[in-house]
């Protein structure tokens, strides 16, 4: 039986592709952004977020914790990440909502009908179902098994990926999907590289493919000042080729995953500034230049 | 003449500022001191006459004044600061102060006892409405003071020809008589003394309007606002303008085909018609309907409905507020228009669905055609003009209390209210326990509508409405006052609240007692009594736990709907004694503070006295799943039980409906509650981050508008416990995501 790891599902999500969606949001990715603001979904395994602004010493957690991960030294909780396995028992007891579990496995027909519960504004907003991450592309058979699923109840259905993926894991979720959200992070190969763990080539690549397929993709450019800035011009050039982009969309960086890394005991991987709204508009001035259908800063209208 | 925008300083606040005219007539308080005497002297004569005459003297001495930057510049002086909530008149008081003396334990100890019983323990709020009402703006209109006092002659007439005027229709004709005879009378004083300061075109109008109806567009917006301002100088409580986009569309076309006005000079006018409205500070403020249906079943709107939008949008005020019909047939481009100004802080707009409102009408046995005609008063209450006296808080019921009588054992003013033996024994099952729950609320209904019936005998007694009654020709037929069942539909209604509270204090009870069995019935009772002192980790388990109702959870959602099947069950339709029917509401206006002062702790982790959910809407913090899924919780409770409304009270962060993108979301999210039953929504965009800011720095936010309820408040004037608990509710939708 096919499983996946997944983190949460978001409802009325308006920022994942057309309409109003609800967005799965699988665990697990092979790049490293240094400005990623979902890190709860890099690493596959399961994960504890503790945020300790929310919690209300209660002790409940250390009560429930088979492995003592929870220590309370003067009323004040200890979270010991190291000995935890992340089983998930003292988030069900928590009575602040301080702790958070990321990462549960399911099945597609288990996680299905949580999907399709506002199937009727998908279909009165032209919306649908999208799968996010981490990267769905990591878990190719189980997300090419659940946007079947989705396509037989015919429930409009978008991929938000990296496309750092074989060819093959691809191929799997290309018949059931609608729509690629496709991040472009830089041009330039050793840059991708330093920004991101990884190379760009294998993702191009697939862009091209996908284009080849004839497949809509809706582009996104995050947009860090100093780090990937320097990138648009050669990102116009590379997406004005193409011929099935549908929407360019320019996403400023912003540093709201803070509390988020806090809560993994992450340390927060960039001290980029915020981008202008100025700078953020050249850049889609830009794009628009290059002949393509770039999304308004949506502040504006 | 000067722009609206030159004038407006002098127009904003006329009514609170005004300055009368010492020479026109003695003081407010003298004129007070004359009408107290004049009724307690009058005491043995017929209450209609005394009325009658009390207007009539108000309207021959009150000193009057005209602004002359308004376009609409009469000013009488009624006794009142038209400060919020102090807007009723000299009149209006002496009618308050009789009502309550009908109610009172003296006159009738009965009904005083069980009203005061049933407040004072929290499970309903039996009353009488005097409050909702509005007169025959048609008939009004079309035929003007003089008009309709000729007509109330006419069928007066035909009593005498058939031999049928008893004394009681004698009375009515006089009182109807005397109180347009005045009318007309008072426009002719009005346009004497604007003759008299030298503002002749404005007494030529009033001139005109003492004998004739309005004839031009200028000439209905004036009549309107004389004809309300009469009405609600008295006791009557004119809770709409009534579908003033069609009522006056054929005298704007007059106008505009003869060449006598232009578009821009009808909005010019709509500029200082709803600015005259703002000011004067209708507390829950006056509403206007715009848009919907003809009888037909065919859709117009005309360019009064963007007008009106348009002015609204420009002026930023948020009185009136705006009932707009809504129905697929509309014009994408006008939902957009409205759904762009809700976006933008004009959030005294609630959108009603047409094809609810009929599936509505049709549980009361009103047709298609006929429903269609209907008009919103008050918060979202729909009313079938020319035809229905709809008493629309005739009465609320708490769904919570029979849990806090069921936990508090506290069974003494239910058995002594409802006629409620205890039952003995434990319940064994969350089952048995349910069908106890049903029990005490079936109780309470039967309680409850026992109560309305018997208090609905004293509307007439006490507030007979001659102003009222004489634009409606059924009661000039029957030769009976409004209030007297002179309407055709004579019905009453009660409101269902509190559903968040109920349902999740019952699963609360399911879950501990009988599911996980961590506390037995006892216990939690115990508990509750305490007030959850020293149970605070409980009291978070509880609150904590996701199956609250709003959610989009089919627990909750199916609790909620057999609660609702079950009112529905025993109250739509039924007979209220006087020939009319029962309809039923589920706004809780501020019941969910009264009553929940009254309501002990209730297991879903509420503290005693606090304020009980509010309308269709999930306790603060606990929407946790978002829009999509408040929608569907409340689209599983039938949206056509509700004549009297069920609004839909959203919260969104203004990020999820910026831009086009947003527009189309948001326009998405309407129709498909629309589409899925739906009845009505309204509610707020904005962030907790803009409500902290208003609330240290006031100053700045000075027009940052709040819905509350079916009426908008200015967040800054808003107490700060209000204050906080709308940045609650914003918090927790905020969190969830």
């Amino acid at each position: 039986m096919t499983t996946g790891t997944v983190i949460n599902i978001k409802r009325f999500e308006i920022h994942d592709g057309d309409g109003i969606r609800t967005t799965l949001f699988l665990k697990g990715c092979p790049l490293r952004c240094r400005w990623c603001h979902n890190p709860e979904g890099l690493t596959r395994e399961p994960e504890i977020g503790y945020y300790a602004h929310k919690c209300i010493g209660c002790g409940e957690c250390a009560a429930v914790c088979p492995t003592g991960s929870h220590l309370f030294r003067e009323g004040k909780h200890l979270y010991v990440r190291e000995s935890c396995h992340a089983c998930g028992a003292c988030v069900k007891v928590c009575l602040g909502d301080a702790l958070v579990a990321y990462g549960r496995v399911v099945t597609p027909e288990e996680i299905l009908p949580k999907l399709m519960e506002d199937i009727d504004f998908f279909r009165n907003s032209g919306g649908g179902v999208t799968l996010s991450g981490g990267e769905p592309l990591l878990q190719a058979e189980f997300s090419a098994e659940l946007l079947k699923l989705l396509k037989e109840k015919g429930v409009n259905t978008a991929v938000d990926t990296c496309l750092y993926a074989p060819r093959e894991s691809l191929d799997a979720v290309l018949p059931y999907t609608d729509t690629f959200l496709v991040d472009v992070k830089a041009m330039d190969s050793s840059l991708h590289k330093e920004l991101t763990g990884v190379e760009n080539r294998k993702i191009l690549d697939n862009i091209r493919y996908l284009d080849a397929k004839g497949k809509k993709m809706e582009i996104r450019i995050p947009y860090i000042p100093g780090l990937n800035d320097g990138e648009m011009g050669a990102i116009a050039s590379f997406l004005a080729e193409l011929k099935n982009i549908v929407r360019v969309k320019v996403l400023p960086y912003h540093d709201y995953a803070v509390s988020k890394y806090e809560s993994l005991g992450k340390p927060y991987p960039t001290d980029a500034a915020l981008p202008s709204r100025e700078e953020c508009d050249a850049a889609r001035e830009l794009l628009r230049r290059a002949g393509l259908t770039v999304a308004p800063d949506p502040h504006e209208a | 003449m000067k722009s609206f925008y030159e004038e407006r300083k002098y127009l904003s606040n006329e009514f609170t500022e005004a300055v009368y005219d010492e020479s026109t007539g003695p003081s407010a308080e003298e004129v007070e001191k004359a009408l107290r005497k004049y009724t307690v002297d009058n005491y043995s004569r017929p209450l209609p006459l005394v009325i009658a005459e009390t207007f009539r003297y108000v309207l021959r001495n009150a000193r009057i004044a005209m602004n002359e930057h308004g376009l609409f510049p009469d000013q009488i002086d009624l006794g009142c600061s038209y400060e919020p909530e102090q807007h009723l008149s000299h009149l209006g008081r002496i009618a308050v102060e009789r009502c309550d003396k009908y109610i009172d334990r003296r006159f009738s100890p009965d009904v005083w006892r069980r009203r005061t019983a049933a407040t004072r323990c929290g499970i309903s709020n039996p009353s009488f409405d005097v409050f909702h009402c509005f007169p025959d703006w048609e008939d009004a209109i079309r035929l003007g003071f003089a008009g309709l006092l000729a007509r109330a002659e006419e069928r007066r007439e035909e009593f005498v020809r058939q031999g049928e005027l008893d004394k009681e229709k004698e009375i009515f004709f006089d009182s109807v008589k005397i109180v347009y005879e005045s009318a007309c009378e008072y426009l002719r004083r009005l346009a004497d003394y604007a003759e008299r300061k030298g503002l002749s075109d404005f007494a030529a109008e009033y001139r005109f309007l003492s004998e004739n109806p309005p004839s031009t567009f200028y000439q209905v917006l004036l009549f309107s606002n004389l004809f309300l301002r009469l009405g609600e100088l008295g006791f009557e409580h004119y809770r709409t303008y009534g579908r003033v986009d069609r009522l006056y569309y054929p005298f704007y076309k007059a106008d505009l085909d003869a060449g006598r006005l232009t578009a821009e000079g009808a909005k010019e006018m709509l500029r200082f018609f709803l600015e005259r409205i703002s000011a004067a500070h209708r507390s829950a403020d006056q509403p206007i309907c715009l848009g919907g249906l003809n009888p037909d079943g065919s859709y117009t709107d005309n360019d009064l409905t963007r007008f009106f939008l348009e002015v609204y949008r420009e002026l930023g005020n948020h009185n009136p507020k705006i009932h707009l019909r809504c129905h697929e047939k509309m014009p994408q481009e006008l939902l957009d228009t409205v759904l762009s100004m809700i976006r933008e802080g004009h959030s005294s707009i609630c959108m009603i669905s047409d094809e609810t409102a009929v599936a509505a009408y049709a549980r009361i046995g009103i047709g298609r055609e006929e429903a269609l005609t209907y008009c919103p008063t008050g918060c979202y209450e729909l009313v079938i003009p020319h035809k229905e006296d709809p008493r629309i808080c005739s009465g609320w019921i708490n769904l919570a209390k029979p849990i806090d009588f069921m936990m508090s054992g506290e069974y003494t003013d239910a058995e002594m209210l409802m006629n409620l033996p205890r039952t003995d024994s434990e319940p064994e099952s969350f089952d048995a326990f349910l069908c106890e729950y049903f029990r005490v609320l079936d109780a309470a209904i039967e309680f409850t509508c026992k109560s309305v019936r018997e208090l609905c005998r004293y509307t007439f007694r006490c507030n007979p409405s001659p102003f009222l009654s004489g634009s409606f020709d059924c009661c000039l037929k029957k030769g009976k006052d409004f209030f007297d069942g002179g309407m055709e539909y004579r019905n009453n209604s009660l409101k269902i609240f509190a559903v968040g509270t109920a349902v999740d204090s019952l699963l609360a009870i399911k879950k501990l007692v009988y599911e996980e069995k961590v506390l037995t019935l006892p216990r939690f009772r115990e508990i509750l009594r305490r007030n959850w002192e020293g149970e605070e980790k409980l009291r978070l388990r509880i609150l904590s736990d996701r199956e609250k109702w709003g959610n989009g959870l089919p627990g909750p959602d199916s609790l909620a709907k057999e609660l609702y099947d079950f009112c529905a069950s025993r109250i739509i339709g039924r007979r209220n004694g006087v020939g009319g029917v029962f309809r039923m509401g589920a706004d809780s206006v501020a019941m969910s503070e009264d009553l929940g002062r009254a309501t002990g702790a209730t297991p879903d982790g509420r503290f005693a006295g606090e304020p009980l959910t509010k309308n269709f809407r999930p306790g603060n913090g606990l929407e946790r799943e978002g829009i999509t899924a408040f929608i569907q919780s409340v689209t599983k409770i039938d949206g056509s039980y509700f004549v009297d409304g069920s609004p839909l009270d959203f919260l969104i962060h203004p990020s999820a409906v910026e831009g086009e993108e947003g527009l189309e979301v948001f326009r998405s999210l309407v129709q498909t509650y629309f589409k899925k039953g739906g009845f009505a929504i309204q509610g707020n965009i904005f962030s907790v981050d803009t409500l902290r800011k208003a609330q240290v720095d006031p100053s700045s936010y000075r027009n940052l508008q709040v819905r509350v309820c079916g009426w908008n408040e200015y967040f800054v004037n808003m107490k700060k416990s209000m204050q906080d608990s709308f940045i609650a509710r914003a918090e927790g939708i905020e969190n969830a995501k």
